[in-house]
């Protein structure tokens, strides 16, 4: 990984915290995973999606697991549609986005229960809701950011 | 890929996170990793931040205030409006300085010790549906889980999952929090529990004759040993029969203003009045924990 590269992953890192502080209840730093994944790059993918994982279980109040289960269900999507998609389709971006916004749905549901507290559907389902809205924004703004900061960092 | 694959990979996943998850219910060893990492990482991110936030507002204050003086050519208004850009610096300062005064001003409980903390945020990410809260202390610096939090109107929360520098609080009106109180003036007990974000609590088990006023204040009872004895907590709104079950309806509002939350109070018990089983390391099973 280049010092170039490396510098880009701790702005996104920075920038996506910031975020999350900014709007609760929301994850900012799925669409660098994302990113990742496209450009097919499995070692950079690893270390991105552990950091991911780390950071959003640390801020998280639910018991560690739930952003494991998350991560591996939106690349699982991620990696479905690829076959049927082009990465740079927006269909394709669409249906990523809704499955995060479900499997965040029903996540969260579950593992609320399973440690016997009742989180608010309301709640959780605007904020599924949103999450499916900003993962598209954010994810393509990422995607267009990082092409222009390493334009060598192709899409597959 | 065949399809065979594809669907073991979901399932090789799924077996794989279920084993962390058990894996971690017995030993907790992935909850204290996070928090170590993850939650120190992203809260020193949020510390830079707020620094250079700050750093930045006030550079361009100090920046719009020259711009307006050189408006002016002489020099009585160009010092009364230097003067005036220091008031506004000052005013804010003030009110700062008097925010932290009357934390100070509040006595810590015999055996109890108060502690200053800055909130940096509130919940953050997708993994936080419980109301809480993420300040500027961790284990290391006097913020070990359970730690009761306060304002200077009455009891907040308490610290539920503790990084070395970083830890994030529950705020009494999370649905899964619990509190043992008691009534100010008739001495009634019960076990204040939250409802959610700008739902009144609701005060369980209080017997049917219990006889409460409205306006009458809740104080932490103790008998949690997790929160001193006699703190306010919250002011009865309502207290009336329920018709469901034989316990009298009584809903209370937090005295703690928890939407306008900028610097808290830890209160610490006392080191040397620590009781063996209410070791820092240890899980007690209090009224305050999670369920």
């Amino acid at each position: 990984m280049s010092g170039r590269n490396l510098l880009g992953w701790l702005f996104f890192f920075c920038a996506g915290v910031w975020l999350q502080h900014l709007y609760p209840g929301l994850d900012f730093l799925l669409p660098g995973v994302l990113v990742s994944l496209g450009e097919g790059r499995v070692v950079q993918t690893l270390c991105v999606s552990a950091a991911c994982v780390l950071i959003q279980e640390g801020l998280g109040t639910l018991d560690f697991g739930a952003a494991i289960l998350w991560y591996l269900s939106v690349t699982l999507v991620f990696l479905l549609g690829r076959y049927f998609f082009r990465i740079t389709n927006i269909l394709f971006a669409i249906l990523v986005a809704a499955a995060s916004g479900v499997t965040h749905f029903g996540i969260t549901q579950l593992m609320c229960m399973l440690q016997q507290h009742s989180a608010s559907l309301e709640t959780l389902g605007n904020e599924s809701l949103q999450q499916a809205l900003a993962l598209i924004v954010t994810w393509k703004i990422f995607a267009f950011l990082r092409h222009q900061v390493m334009p060598h960092a192709q899409s597959s | 890929m065949t399809p065979r694959r594809l669907l073991l990979i979901p399932a090789a996943a799924l077996l794989f996170s279920l084993g962390l998850y058990s894996w971690n219910q017995h030993t907790d060893v992935l909850d204290a990793f996070s928090a170590s990492t993850g939650l120190e990482a992203a809260g020193s991110i949020l510390k830079g931040i707020h620094a250079v936030k700050t750093s930045i507002a006030s550079t361009w204050q100090r920046f719009a205030n020259q711009s307006a003086i050189q408006q002016e050519n002489e020099k009585l208004r160009k010092e009364l409006r230097e003067l005036s850009a220091r008031m506004l610096l000052v005013s804010e300062q003030k009110a700062e300085l008097e925010r932290l005064r009357k934390l100070l001003g509040i006595s810590p409980p015999k055996d109890w010790q108060l502690l200053g903390a800055q909130v940096l945020g509130s919940r953050m990410g997708p993994n936080s549906p419980f109301i809480g809260i993420t300040i500027d202390r961790g284990y290391i610096t006097g913020a070990t889980p359970e730690t009761p939090i306060m304002t200077p109107e009455g009891i907040a929360g308490f610290v539920f999952k503790a990084g070395p520098f970083t830890a994030i609080a529950l705020l009494l009106t999370d649905p899964g929090v619990r509190i043992a109180v008691t009534g100010e003036k008739s001495r009634m007990q019960g076990i204040l529990s939250g409802n959610g974000l700008n739902k009144p609590m609701e005060m369980l088990f209080v017997p049917h004759n219990a006889t409460f006023e409205v306006g009458e204040l809740l104080v932490t009872s103790g008998l949690d040993n997790v929160f001193p004895k006699g703190i306010p907590v919250a002011k009865i709104i309502s207290a009336a029969p329920s018709t469901l079950t034989p316990f009298l309806a009584v809903q209370a509002v937090p005295l703690a203003n928890l939407t306008k939350i900028e610097d808290v109070l830890l209160v610490v018990r006392d080191p040397e009045t620590l009781l063996p089983q209410r070791a820092p390391q240890q899980q007690p099973s209090s009224e305050a924990k999670k369920p």
